[in-house]
């Protein structure tokens, strides 16, 4: 059988395994087993030993903590005052404007992007701290989850960035130069999120509640301040070089413990509360995770990513229908697999070809990287949809279904890209040379 | 019996909440010993990651008992109470044999690196079947959990709506 | 026709990398592509180092290639070419390994596997904004190290060495968090260090290996013809990467003159001295921890190079 037919029977299985309300993480699981049985013959002994090492290797790796400590910094902001006092500051500042609160969920995810260095844990902090609030305030659903899980994934294209650091390493390109080159994209596609929240929101205005309270400037200044120390501090640690911008979630709870404590809210009741908020949804994230490492492990003993890739080599293509080719390639494999393995697996083979047809490695890894996050988006294996079930309650469909106009965006923020090579590769020359 | 499982179950979530306060602690002492006395705990990434795994693996039977663990509900929301009685022992059965193939071979591993006296190949050179031994005790609690919820499941019948 | 899998956790361009494609393509050719081997080059089948030796044994993957410094954890006779300064150049490096070898094969043979060749990592050496060649130099310069016989051996010579993980490194020396780091010219030039650190010094602190092996039932499984072409791919890789390094640092060497990286290839007798007295505590350790095993290995080593240990 060819990689393509094997590739649909893994889709086909892994939609009929979520679909019978199996826990995902288990159904995932199942999904590999039974494929490395049927497809390459595994006995139990081997499929057992494959399973466990992986469980053991996905789960214990240095770079996931910044999940269960960033859903923890989420749960202490969730439970003290630092929430509403965010929200009575911006509410002035926004409710002028068609989308109001909308805005805070591009606006916080851009903002939490710069100090995280994967999707996963930007769309969980920031689902936990605006969702309930967005919800109580009457804001249309679809908009606020599908904003979120489109927003949440820039956590990979604004630096620092997991995806990156590895893409970097891979293809032998300056990391620093990469990551300068995700900011311009990555704002982009934020400023493409908030107009689209805009336009949507003017058409129909019952999707987002108008005026209300109005307050002074001032007013909304000293609301915002524990949030802003908050951002800059994280920040500050990470460009000052005094945290790794792995460490940062670390700061991060320790900066949101202190505000806490100045606002006298630091309890063992808050801490209590917290902890045993976060621990569940970091397992849930986590076991998911490490599910879709065995997932890529199948796929990678399948050979089907390097099987496809190489088939697409032999094409003989022109750079901007190779361009077409992969992009389509890397959606599909999104459908399937997280960043990190799509870009590990792939590009031993794709890179020299997108090196041969003249394109610049760092654009291509702009591009890669947005690839990366348009999988977050897309069923049946998309993160921040998981992630935001887990968070609002809305099932993985509906959230997929919310999130579309903001994947077709992130599409459109692609052939932008493609077609002005320059938003990504000015600032590196900039600061570089 | 069940009275074992919950406490179990229970004490394993709160060593998962100290694996969590235990990672936020040493990655703080990391930053202040790097940046303010020139050292290392020289472990850094080695013991977060056990942290992390301890926590994963701790969590998922209280996570699983309290439906934190997600599930797509979309075709079980179509079906009578029959067809949803029948997705779920199915979903059950699944996650029961995937906890005990784990458990079997996490466990073989956890024993054979006690035998070898296998350890991590830093400066800690820590007993690589301690970390490992979390996540079998994890599994093990998570399987338990499973098989409780099943039973619990047959109890109330094939009409009554079940809580997973 | 056989098709076998093998897992690497580095880069394809890297040394290793090279190498077992090398061995690939060989197997593919001597056996007139009657076994096919599969590479899986940056960890893309999800194993690390630390799991090859696990997975070969259970079957999970019948080919691995594994960083010696973490066999040591199951059998300290790894370390032996990671020691500090026991081989100042390729030539020394090869001699260790061929003392040590039949000790390695005997403990993949123990583990269900066979020994298939082991390739070099480049020397390593001090990475930072200056020449250290001097103990003054070296003295509280804030670097990372990668194994711990690393670190121990740099605070005893006054540095003040860091964990961090490989990704952390680029990070923190663009913002100033770490003043060097301890890895060869290749390792500098994957990263482009250059773009933050002005000089490398030689100071050929070791020569570490990475090690082929191979699932004994897998090997045993294949035909006499089968077997015959793994080993003498083997042995051909083998050569050919021992060859390849020195054309490797040279071109490493090439690179950083290229992005003006100034290459200090001598260091002060004084700073040799006190790097050598560093080590011996850490030597003095791993000797008493293998005790004949480690003994046996030295004298070999020493008599072929005549150096008394
Ligand atoms: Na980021
Ligand atoms: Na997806």
């Amino acid at each position: 059988m060819d990689a393509g037919v094997i590739s649909l029977l893994v889709l086909l299985l892994l939609v009929a395994f979520l679909a019978s309300g199996t826990v995902i993480f288990v159904a995932i699981i199942c999904v590999c087993t039974v494929s490395l049985t049927v497809f390459l013959g595994f006995d139990v002994n081997r499929l057992g030993s494959t399973l466990s090492r992986i469980m053991i290797r996905a789960s214990s790796s240095w770079e996931l903590s910044a999940i269960p400590l960033f859903v923890w910094m989420g749960e202490i902001v969730f439970r003290t005052s630092l929430i509403s006092r965010m929200f009575q500051g911006l509410t002035p500042l926004v409710s002028r404007l068609p989308g109001g609160l909308l805005h805070t969920n591009v606006v916080g995810c851009a903002l939490f992007a710069a100090v995280s260095g994967s999707s996963a844990a930007t769309t969980a902090t920031v689902g936990k701290i605006t969702l309930g609030e967005l919800r109580s305030r009457g804001y249309d659903e679809g908009l606020a989850v599908g904003s979120l899980a489109g927003a949440g994934t820039l956590g990979l294209l604004i630096p620092p960035s997991i995806v990156m650091i590895i893409y970097g390493l891979l293809a032998e390109v300056s990391i620093v130069r990469l990551f300068a080159a995700g900011l311009i994209p990555g704002l982009l596609i934020a400023a493409l999120y908030s107009a689209f929240i805009l336009a949507r929101c003017v058409s129909r205005p019952e999707k987002a509640p108008r005026g209300g309270e109005s307050a002074p400037l001032s007013a909304a200044l000293r609301n915002l301040w524990p949030i802003a120390v908050l951002i800059f501090a994280v920040l500050g640690s990470i460009y000052s070089g005094l945290a790794t911008p792995s460490e940062s979630a670390a700061i991060g709870v320790l900066v949101t413990l202190v505000l806490a404590a100045l606002h006298g809210e630091l309890s063992l009741r808050l801490l209590r509360d917290s902890l045993l908020g976060a621990v569940p949804t970091a397992c849930m994230i986590c076991t998911i995770l490490t599910a879709a490492a065995f997932l890529s492990t199948t796929m990678g003993f399948m050979h089907i990513p390097q099987d496809v890739a190489a088939i697409i080599g032999g094409m003989g293509l022109s750079s901007g229908g190779l361009l077409l080719i992969l992009a389509l390639f890397y959606i599909l494999l999104g459908l399937l697999l997280d960043g990190i393995s799509i870009t590990v697996m792939t590009l031993p083979i794709t890179l020299p070809l997108v090196l041969a047809a003249g394109i610049d490695p760092i654009w291509f890894g702009v591009f890669l990287v947005i690839m990366v996050e348009l999988g977050q988006m897309t069923p049946p294996v998309g993160f921040n949809l998981f992630i935001l079930q887990g968070m609002s309650g809305v099932p993985v469909l509906r959230v997929a279904a919310a999130s579309l106009p903001f994947f077709l965006l992130m599409c459109l923020s692609v052939v932008i890209l493609a077609l002005l090579p320059d938003i990504a590769l000015w600032l590196p020359r900039w600061i570089f040379g | 019996m069940h009275k074992a499982i919950k406490a179990l179950s229970h004490t394993a979530n709160w060593l998962a909440v100290l694996a969590l306060v235990a990672m936020f602690a040493h990655i703080v002492l990391e930053i202040v010993l790097r940046n303010f006395f020139d050292t290392s705990t020289f472990v850094l990434d080695e013991f977060v990651g056990y942290a992390v795994s301890a926590l994963t693996f701790l969590a998922l039977g209280e996570a699983f008992r309290s439906g934190a663990l997600i599930q797509v509900t979309l075709v079980r929301d179509l079906l009578g109470a029959r067809g949803k009685y029948f997705l779920d022992v199915f979903g059950h059965l699944a996650a029961f044999s995937m906890g005990i193939l784990i458990a079997w071979y996490v466990g073989r591993s956890v024993l054979r690196n006690y035998e070898r006296g296998t350890t991590s190949s830093s400066i800690a050179e820590v007993p690589q079947w301690i970390p490992e031994l979390f996540v079998l005790l994890g599994v093990i609690i998570f399987a338990l959990r499973v098989v409780e919820s099943l039973i619990g499941l047959s109890q109330s019948g094939a009409h009554g709506e079940t809580e997973v | 026709e056989t098709k076998l899998d093998m897992t690497n956790e580095y880069e394809p361009n890297s040394i290793h990398g090279q190498g077992d494609q090398f061995f690939a393509d060989k197997v593919a050719e001597l056996s007139g592509n009657d076994v096919i081997i599969t590479l899986h080059l940056g960890g893309a089948l999800g194993f690390k180092s630390k799991d090859n030796l696990d997975a070969v044994a259970d079957g999970v993957v019948p080919i691995a290639d594994t960083l010696g410094g973490v066999l040591a954890g199951s059998d300290p006779i790894f370390l032996v070419s990671s020691l500090p300064f026991m081989a100042a150049n390729v030539e020394e490096a090869r001699e260790l390994y061929l003392a040590a070898k039949p000790a390695y094969a005997a403990f993949f043979e123990k583990n269900g596997q066979i020994l298939l060749y082991a390739s070099p990592w480049p020397p390593s050496g001090l990475w930072a904004q200056k020449p250290v060649d001097t103990p003054s130099a070296l003295s509280g310069l804030k670097m990372r190290t990668y194994d711990a016989n690393g670190t121990r051996t740099l605070i005893e010579a006054g540095a003040s060495p860091i964990q961090l993980s490989w990704a952390d490194v680029v990070p923190q020396l663009a913002t100033g968090g770490i003043e060097g780091v301890l890895t060869s010219a290749e390792g500098g030039v994957n990263a482009k260090f250059w773009e933050h650190l002005s000089h490398f010094t030689e100071i050929n602190y070791a020569l570490p290996l990475n090690f082929v092996h191979m699932n004994r039932d897998a090997f045993d499984d294949l035909d006499e013809a089968g077997r015959t072409a793994i080993l003498e791919a083997a042995a051909a890789a083998d050569a050919r990467n021992w060859e390849a390094l020195g054309a490797r640092v040279e071109g490493n060497y090439a690179s950083l003159k290229e992005n003006g990286v100034v290459i200090a290839e001598e260091i002060s007798p004084e700073l040799q001295a006190h790097l050598g007295a560093a080590a011996s505590a850490v030597i003095a350790e791993w000797r008493k921890k293998t005790g004949e095993a480690g003994e046996a290995i030295l004298s070999s080593y020493g008599a072929k190079i005549g150096r008394n240990f």
